[in-house]
């Protein structure tokens, strides 16, 4: 093969692998980093089900447990956000998991948890999250606008699901809680062993 | 010439070139259709599953509920050792069983304490898990795959307990027995295929 072609295949790989930035963080292309930020939490399985099965446990125990959770989990979820980028950011999907496999676990039993638990459970679960949601390859305008759909759209996310799980008054929408819950816990114990079986 | 020759190396690389998604809407889409229809297109967990619904509406509450939360969270003890690659001797035989076993225990109306029914029922979870689990780290988003037959397996079981709430009436009562039955002989057949 000649110079030239050798030159020619060089430039067509190199375009191969650097004709487009790393999205690893935008869910759908053109909707831009806010928006894309808002659906973050909403599109990656773990994130999804970590605050669904926090806003079932939280809303299962009564509006007073409910406030308590968002008390703990609006700052640690800045702070996660916050931290994201730095060394601490990243990896803490399977975290993530075996907490959803805890909180669906309990909203399986029912029982009348400790109010005083629910701002660390919030707060365990917001700074994981916001640890996890590190955007990458942006500047400092698109990266502070992810992190803010990111904050907008998991906060918005638990407290939809806080506020239903919270009206279930009747008994078999109660007990639709639990059912939830046994379905998020299996899900998440299954994919928190396959981490640590499959190699 | 070589102008040209470089803008169609250029042209083409721009066009094979994709963005890496780390969380890709297709993978995980895709990951939780498959993981939804995998319990649906095996007509031995169908039975299974409609017949654990069915027994659970016939005990009535708290058999009712309880039934169909035990199974997925044992289901994913027993996905967890199929990931763990632990041989569990006679899957197949024991999902088959599952079918038969729960379609007599509706057809002859048992009604034995909540502790057996909620063991039985585990034990056959284990089989059906451990079917699930095998092929979970094939999926391309594992969660969304197990999300996708978690849930699956839990509408076949809330259709079991709304065809079952037919009990209430005496016919409805024949017509739950009658589908007993039904479940009980495909599960023979299902066995013999598995044997």
């Amino acid at each position: 093969m000649s110079a030239a072609n050798w030159r020619c295949l060089f430039t067509g790989g190199a375009l191969l692998c650097a004709a487009v930035p790393a999205w690893s963080h935008a869910p759908m292309q053109g909707i831009g980093e806010f928006y894309g930020g808002i659906l973050h939490p909403l599109v990656v399985p773990a994130h999804v089900l970590a605050l669904v099965m926090l806003g079932l446990l939280a809303g299962q125990r009564g509006m007073a447990a409910v406030r308590r959770t968002y008390l703990g989990f609006l700052p640690a979820l800045i702070a996660g956000l916050a931290l994201s980028g730095t060394r601490f950011g990243g990896g803490q999907e399977a975290l993530l998991l075996l907490l959803s496999a805890v909180t669906g676990l309990l909203v399986v039993l029912q029982w009348r948890w400790p109010i005083a638990l629910f701002p660390a459970a919030g707060a365990a679960v917001a700074l994981l999250l916001g640890l996890d949601s590190a955007p990458e390859g942006l500047a400092l305008g698109p990266y502070v606008a992810t992190l803010t759909g990111t904050a907008l759209g998991a906060f918005a996310c638990l407290l939809l699901v806080a506020d239903l799980s919270e009206r279930a008054a009747h008994g078999w929408q109660r007990t639709g809680l639990r059912v939830l819950g046994s379905w998020g816990a299996a899900s998440a114990t299954l994919v928190y062993a396959m981490r640590w079986l499959v190699p | 010439m070589q102008v040209s020759k470089l803008l169609w190396v250029a042209a083409l690389g721009v066009l094979l070139a994709t963005n890496a998604h780390a969380h890709s809407a297709a993978d995980i889409g895709g990951g939780f259709v498959s993981g939804l229809l995998h319990p649906v297109l095996g007509w031995d967990h169908v039975a299974a599953m409609v017949a654990v619904g069915l027994w659970g509406a016939f005990l009535g509450s708290p058999a009712l509920w309880l039934l169909p939360v035990v199974f997925p969270l044992v289901m994913a003890v027993g996905g967890a050792l199929g990931l763990a690659g632990v041989n569990l001797p006679g899957v197949e035989i024991g999902i088959a069983a599952s079918a038969l076993v729960l379609g007599a225990m509706i057809l002859l109306a048992a009604r034995p304490p909540l502790w057996i029914a909620g063991l039985l029922v585990a034990c056959f979870a284990i089989f059906h898990g451990h079917a699930h689990g095998t092929e979970l780290p094939e999926a391309a988003s594992p969660l969304a795959y197990s999300l996708g037959f978690v849930i699956a397996t839990g509408l076949l079981h809330l259709s079991g307990i709304s065809f079952g709430l037919l009990v209430r009436w005496p016919v409805g009562r024949m017509a739950v027995r009658a589908a007993g039955a039904l479940i009980a002989i495909a599960g023979a057949v299902f066995l013999g295929q598995a044997i």
